[in-house]
């Protein structure tokens, strides 16, 4: 029974990575796939080394094999917006709501108007940046790149645009904060929540990637 | 198959069924056991089969789990508590179709 061997694994996987195959956990997949059809061939008859059988399954399987990859982001999306509706409506989550609602409304109360606009203004960016910076520096491993974590990016760049959109162009007006402060708490505190519940999806796709995973070197 | 739409619908059914039948099984390997159950009329391609894969894990009906094998890494895939429940109602749904087509293309096969 012939196996491959470890460089021919290496291989497949630098081919596989040079051709726009990034992601760590689809590759993974790839190569098993690809080395398991090479060692069918060879086992059943093909007496050619290595390097041919690849080149010639290549030649045919490369369109279809890379197709697959084209479509990861579509179960990243689904399992991203699944796990922050299951956080968001978890105890966990409405207790973090009420909490930020509280607190915001509080802030309210014991602040000055002008004090309370500006920590307003400035607090959803601030857990912004501050989570934004800890996916980037945390979160993301330019070594081994998992879909769905990467794909997370495309949610902090639309959150990113939404609080632009919001604070720096209609809700931030002073006329509008002065008659109708209760509405932007709860603006305000939906906005921070979303980033939570994202911050919270993270980890645990990070987790869940590292508990799997631990095998990649 | 000549016609590889026919079965386009039921290949995560396909998938389920044959994980009910086995602890846990890796892609290349539910491909081959297609190929063999079916003596080489169905062959399901890599640019299908993963991206079933990958939705029926997003659906949180299968589980993954890596190991090391022969110099590399593999992913085993498992039905969980929801797969193994959502496997009945897919394969009961199946064979309502395939009833009903069989009642359509061959009436008289039909006794009742």
């Amino acid at each position: 029974m012939r196996k491959l061997s470890k460089e021919d694994i290496q291989f497949i996987d630098t081919y596989l990575k040079n051709s726009e195959v990034v992601f760590t956990d689809i590759r993974i997949e790839m190569v098993d796939h690809v080395a398991s059809e090479i060692e069918f061939l060879m086992n059943s008859g093909d007496a050619r080394g290595f390097y041919y059988v690849f080149k010639d399954y290549m030649v045919k399987n490369k369109a279809n094999l890379l197709k697959h990859n084209r479509q990861y982001y579509k179960n990243s999306d689904k399992k991203i917006i699944k796990s922050m509706f299951k956080n968001a409506f978890s105890v966990k989550g409405i207790v973090i709501f009420i909490t930020v609602f509280l607190s915001l409304n509080f802030l309210n109360k014991v602040l000055s108007q002008s004090l309370f606009i500006q920590i307003m203004r400035a607090l959803p960016f601030i857990i912004f940046l501050l989570f934004a910076g800890m996916y980037r520096f945390i979160g993301r491993n330019k070594k081994e790149r998992f879909s769905s974590i990467e794909r997370i990016a495309i949610y902090f760049m639309l959150i990113g645009q939404i609080l632009n959109l919001y604070f720096q162009r209609a809700i931030l007006r002073k006329t509008v904060i002065l008659e109708q402060s209760v509405q932007l708490i709860i603006i305000t505190s939906s906005l921070i929540f979303v980033l939570i519940v994202l911050m919270q999806v993270f980890f645990k796709f990070k987790r869940e990637y590292q508990l799997k995973y631990k095998n990649v070197s | 198959m000549a016609n590889s739409n026919l079965y386009k619908g039921s290949l995560t059914t396909i998938i389920l069924k044959l994980l009910e039948e086995h602890d846990k099984m890796y892609g290349y390997e539910i491909t081959q056991k297609v190929k063999e159950l079916t003596k080489g009329e169905l062959k399901i391609t890599e640019g299908a089969l993963y991206p079933s894969l990958h939705k029926l894990e997003a659906d949180g009906l299968l589980d993954v789990e890596v190991a090391r094998v022969d110099n590399r890494l593999r992913k085993y895939y498992r039905l969980t508590e929801h797969g193994t429940k959502e496997t009945i109602n897919k394969l009961s749904e199946l064979q309502d179709y395939i009833k009903t087509m069989q009642a359509l293309v061959n009436p008289k096969l039909i006794l009742e």
